[in-house]
């Protein structure tokens, strides 16, 4: 019943405060003079020009997260076919090249949705980021564990032996305990020297 | 010497002895219980039954939770006179001493003396001296030290007269001054010198093949002092001084210097509470006397923490392996957050006071927090920034509303199943801190690291967990992976569990019961 009760009291504050906060996407609007439109290319047929559209497409969006300083998520040409053109786009009118050959280029136009499909973009690029930050903050945290491993593993033969030999060496104990833990500490930072100038 | 009475019998009305657990010169002892069920000790005083009775007397509503309760004194068709008493499941000290030939560690032997003292002090108080304090007086129930026997005489007119006992082993504990006929409570101090001294080196300071031979070494001769460690040198010299004018004057005082050599003047009760009611706080089970000794603490409590790593990993890994569907890349959240989530029972179900209610707001307030802490731990983990201060310029992506995952979940399809739409009120740092507060808050999670706990084991903590979870995790919009957030807290629940200590809570422990030697 108690806990029964904590928990509805717990959900229903949170709800009061957290559900009326109304918090919002916060990812930034793309000004609508840099927003692409469409894109055209030219192939040597209609097949061709659509794939090169698509890759075009692609580059664009890239260059784009760039220049707004998203650099973590790179949309692949799947991605930008699936979400962000609005269809599979249309042909264009042929064009001539004499450099090319007789033959004229084909070309193709594809169409970006009209949506706010940069929104989803730049969440992926959260993603993306909140990923790479994951897989730092990980390694990290082994690391941390590792060295406590280690801590408490002295702490606790330290204790151990202590008890075993009736506090008669447990100044030397102390001693010991230090020492080891001082060496081990100089090896960890060493490691961590030698793997910062390696990485430079 | 036999039983008079067998199982089943029932001298008493309203008593049925189920066997005898002590003979000696002033009666028997048996194990009883009642019509109700109830276990007692039925001691069937024969001898010396005036002296007896007049002690008892004395003593029958004195309460205390290191005494040996004594309940009534009946007689029965015969005129036999029973004394009944509280049944005592541990074992004698004279037991334990025996298993440690080379002594007991000076802090547990410290740690014993404190409830020594507090039983000693409390007969003090009441005017009683015990008068034969000895390892087989003594019990160890649950952690707890028991005194038995007191307020019986023991023969002790003819021992001033004859300088010695009925029992021989008592002579060893003897104080010099019982020879004179002129003594007080200060031979209980000397009587609790030579139990210390025994506790820290496994022998009495003074033995002797006869009983004169040892009663003269108490009055003239020195204790060896060389086998005590240093630091109970000092202490021992005062109680175990020939003149009582220069022991300790209360029994108060030698336990603080005990407590003060082992650096825990803390764990002095001064005046524990001596009138005839027992202080509303002392819980029916207390792991351990109420001071922990800190080194004793420090060796369990790393040694949880190292078992608890090594668990979790195991744990994260057998999940992974057995329903993660190939996908390892939750292994290391999962793994970090049983560690964290099982650490954060460990420490405070080991550091929190043994006394007082186990279920407390204080204790669900501290769980509470904890579990905030793990939330945001977890928050860190999964690689979101939090709203801190010296973050400000990182995009705090912690405090956007929880959205569903891009690619569809992998893993248990149950968790599938609760995939909802994605609630756009709740930020994510919400969602995190009120899953894990709330499951710290909701459950009880210090019951499955108590060392006195039902089983080793119980599917029913872990059952427990899960429900609470999966409940959670549907009226919560999700967490960023629900599945890892369900199956860290579940690990947990088993890793606390496996690595915390435990001890049979069960008062009855019918194989080693010796109430007292009569």
């Amino acid at each position: 019943m108690k806990q029964m009760f904590l928990t509805i009291c717990g959900l229903v504050l949170l709800w009061a405060i957290a559900g009326a906060s109304g918090a919002q996407t916060n990812v930034p609007a793309l000004p609508e003079a840099m927003k692409p439109r469409e894109v055209k290319a030219f192939g040597v047929d209609a097949t061709k020009a659509r794939e090169i559209a698509v890759n075009q497409a692609t580059i664009l969006v890239g260059k784009l997260l760039e220049e707004n300083h998203y650099t973590s998520f790179r949309p692949d040409a799947k991605y930008v076919r699936e979400n962000l053109l609005a269809d599979d786009g249309k042909p264009g009118p042929d064009v001539r090249n004499d450099l090319v050959g007789d033959e004229p280029l084909k070309q193709w136009i594809v169409t970006f949705k009209d949506s706010n499909w940069w929104q989803d973009v730049v969440r992926r690029d959260y993603e993306a980021q909140r990923v790479q930050r994951a897989a730092v903050r990980q390694s990290a945290a082994k690391r941390f564990v590792v060295a406590l491993l280690v801590l408490l593993a002295i702490a606790n033969a330290y204790v151990r032996i202590n008890r075993l030999t009736r506090s008669r060496y447990a100044r030397w104990l102390q001693v010991i305990c230090v020492g080891v833990a001082s060496v081990l500490l100089a090896i960890a930072l060493l490691a961590f020297a030698m793997y910062f100038l390696a990485g430079r | 010497m036999k039983f008079t009475y067998r199982s089943g019998q029932e001298p008493l009305p309203g008593y049925t002895i189920k066997r005898g657990i002590g003979l000696g010169g002033f009666g028997e002892v048996y194990f009883a219980v009642t019509a109700g069920g109830k276990e007692v000790a039925l001691k069937w005083i024969r001898s010396n039954l005036d002296i007896e009775l007049r002690g008892v007397q004395q003593c029958l509503n004195l309460k205390h939770p290191n005494l040996v309760h004594l309940y009534d004194v009946r007689a029965d068709a015969q005129g036999h006179h029973w004394l009944v008493m509280e049944y005592v499941a541990g074992e004698p000290l004279s037991a334990i001493l025996a298993r440690h030939p080379n002594g007991v560690a000076p802090e547990l032997a410290a740690q014993w003396l404190q409830g020594l003292a507090q039983a000693i002090h409390c007969l003090h108080e009441h005017g009683i001296v015990h008068r034969d304090l000895k390892p087989a007086n003594i019990f160890l129930e649950n952690g707890i030290i028991k005194v038995g026997d007191y307020g019986l005489c023991k023969l002790m007119a003819d021992s001033q007269h004859a300088g010695m006992t009925k029992d021989i082993g008592t002579v060893h504990y003897m104080a010099p001054e019982i020879s004179t006929g002129n003594y007080n409570r200060q031979i209980d101090i000397y009587a609790v010198g030579v139990l210390l001294y025994e506790m820290l080196t496994g022998n009495v300071p003074f033995e002797g093949e006869s009983a004169g031979e040892i009663l003269m070494k108490h009055l003239t001769a020195a204790p060896d002092l060389s086998r005590v460690p240093k630091e109970f040198v000092a202490i021992l010299e005062k109680a175990l001084t020939k003149n009582p004018a220069n022991r300790y004057a209360s029994i108060m005082e030698l336990a603080k210097d005990v407590a003060i050599v082992m650096k825990q003047p803390g764990s002095i009760v001064m005046s524990l509470p001596v009138s005839n009611k027992l202080p509303p706080e002392i819980p029916s089970v207390i792991p351990v006397t109420p001071a922990m000794l800190f080194q004793d603490r420090l060796a369990d409590l790393t040694g949880n923490l190292l078992w608890a790593i090594v668990a979790s990993a195991a744990f994260s890994l057998l999940w992974t392996l057995v329903f993660g569907a190939g996908d390892y890349s939750k292994l290391v959240p999962i793994f970090f957050l049983t560690l964290a989530s099982s650490w954060c029972v460990l420490i405070p179900t080991k550091l929190w006071p043994p006394i007082g209610r186990s279920d407390s707001w204080p204790r669900r307030l501290i769980h509470l927090t904890l579990g905030i802490g793990i939330g945001l731990f977890a928050l860190w983990l999964e690689g979101y920034d939090l709203p801190m201060p010296w973050n400000a310029a990182a995009r705090m992506d912690a405090l956007q509303p929880w959205q569903a995952p891009f690619d569809p979940p992998t893993g248990m399809r149950v968790f599938g199943v609760l995939d909802r739409p994605s609630n756009t009120s709740m930020p994510i740092l919400t969602c995190y801190i009120a899953y894990f507060g709330l499951m710290f808050l909701v459950l009880r999670w210090w019951k499955a690291a108590q060392l006195y706990r039902g089983t080793r084991f119980s599917i029913k903590a872990m059952f427990a967990v899960m429900f609470w979870a999966f409940l959670l995790l549907f009226l919560l919009p999700s967490l960023h992976h629900r599945e890892i957030g369900f199956v860290s807290l579940t690990l947990a629940a088993v890793v606390c569990q496996i690595t915390a200590p435990w001890k049979e809570r069960t008062p009855v422990r019918k194989k080693k019961v010796r109430l007292a030697t009569a």
